[in-house]
């Protein structure tokens, strides 16, 4: 996000914060796609994804108030969707069943046969090499490699100690070397 | 820097575009960490980036219009809870306190009840009240001696209701005033957990 994509993201934030739910409803439709993306690769899941997302959105505008401003205004969201992220994963996890509505599903789009297919293999050996992770990984890499946040930012969106976050990126990383040779990544 | 702490940084800038001087330095003249670095970025452009993990059926219209929904069943929620009957609140403010002075009045009354058929005979069984003290005592005096150590559990409507049904015959019928003044929830709590039998 460039430099006055954040400013227009603080504006309307600020007038969110006043109670004026248009500019929230922009502030949703600019940040909607990156917190889909990031808990649809966390979970694994697209209709839990959309309703996380949601619902992380809802929490945000609930708690408006308190955001001091001290951190970015994503990472503070994030930090909401994380948790609700994790929080659905536990429970996932500890009532693991099969639920055929919830199996990942191929993602609509307008490319090419070809490209679609090149598309597909990418989110599955993602999807894949995600859910192989532990969740707290899972949450560091998804936020360092694919939101670009520092380290400084996901220990305080995570709550987690700076080395901890560091060691989790770290395993992670070798964790997906390992893998991409072990299955044969194409590029 | 070694090769151990090089390769360590570059698995932490493994999707990262700009790498650190120092890492830049060693790897002009390190070709083992510049393969190590060639290979993290070969795999890091296999996972490509958001675009590929959004639903592009998703409205965006849509969503946002579910988001603001949302919100409003939330609001109305939590108004309808803001506005429950005063009864209950008061029951809610007071906690357990009222259940507890509650308790205490029903099981002063069975014991109580107890004293006066017994008529005299030694209460010895209160672990807080002497025995002693109840020998040839009428039912007034043995109920304020048992008062004087459940009395601050008790308002003085409570205690001036209790002390108003105790006659001088020496048994208590419970009053009708007293059972009044406490509520459905706090019936049932004394029923639950404790033995009243027929007094409610």
């Amino acid at each position: 996000m460039n430099k006055s994509g954040k400013e227009e993201i603080d504006e309307l934030v600020a007038r969110a914060i006043t109670g004026d739910k248009t500019a929230f409803s922009e502030v949703v439709r600019r940040l909607m796609n990156p917190v889909v993306a990031l808990i649809y690769r966390m979970t694994g899941e697209r209709e839990s994804a959309v309703d996380l997302s949601q619902e992380s959105f809802v929490a945000a505008w609930q708690k408006l108030k308190t955001y001091r401003g001290e951190s970015k205004f994503e990472s503070w969201l994030f930090a909401i969707a994380a948790n609700k992220t994790l929080n659905f994963i536990k429970a996932r996890d500890r009532h693991r069943g099969d639920s055929p509505e919830n199996t990942p599903i191929e993602l609509a789009t307008t490319d090419t046969p070809e490209t679609e297919m090149v598309q597909s293999e990418l989110r599955e050996n993602v999807l894949n090499f995600m859910e192989s992770l532990p969740a707290q990984q899972r949450l560091v890499f998804n936020l360092r490699f694919y939101r670009q946040l520092s380290f400084e930012e996901i220990s305080v969106t995570t709550g987690k100690a700076l080395g901890t976050v560091k060691t989790n990126y770290r395993e992670a990383v070798k964790k997906l070397r390992r893998v991409a040779l072990e299955k044969g990544w194409k590029s | 820097m070694n090769c151990q702490l090089c390769q360590d940084e570059l698995l932490l800038c493994a999707g990262q575009d700009r790498l650190p001087d120092d890492i830049i330095t060693h790897m002009k003249s390190c070709p083992l960490c510049r393969e190590v670095w060639r290979e993290i970025k070969a795999v890091s452009e296999r996972l490509g980036s958001d675009n590929e993990f959004v639903p592009l059926d998703i409205d965006a219209d849509q969503f946002v219009s579910d988001v603001h929904r949302k919100i409003e069943v939330i609001s109305l929620r939590d108004g309808a809870s803001a506005h429950r009957p005063a009864r209950t609140d008061q029951v809610t403010w007071m906690g357990w306190s009222r259940y507890l002075s509650a308790a205490a009045a029903i099981l002063l009354l069975v014991g109580i009840s107890m004293i006066g058929s017994w008529k005299g005979e030694r209460y010895a069984d209160t672990g807080s009240v002497d025995s002693d003290s109840f020998a040839g005592l009428n039912g007034s005096t043995a109920l304020l001696s048992l008062y004087e150590s459940e009395v601050d559990q008790f308002d003085d409507a409570v205690l001036g209701v209790i002390l108003s049904d105790f006659g001088d015959n020496g048994y208590f019928e419970a009053s009708e005033l007293l059972l009044n003044d406490l509520s459905a929830e706090e019936l049932q709590y004394l029923e639950e957990n404790f033995d009243v039998g027929e007094l409610l």
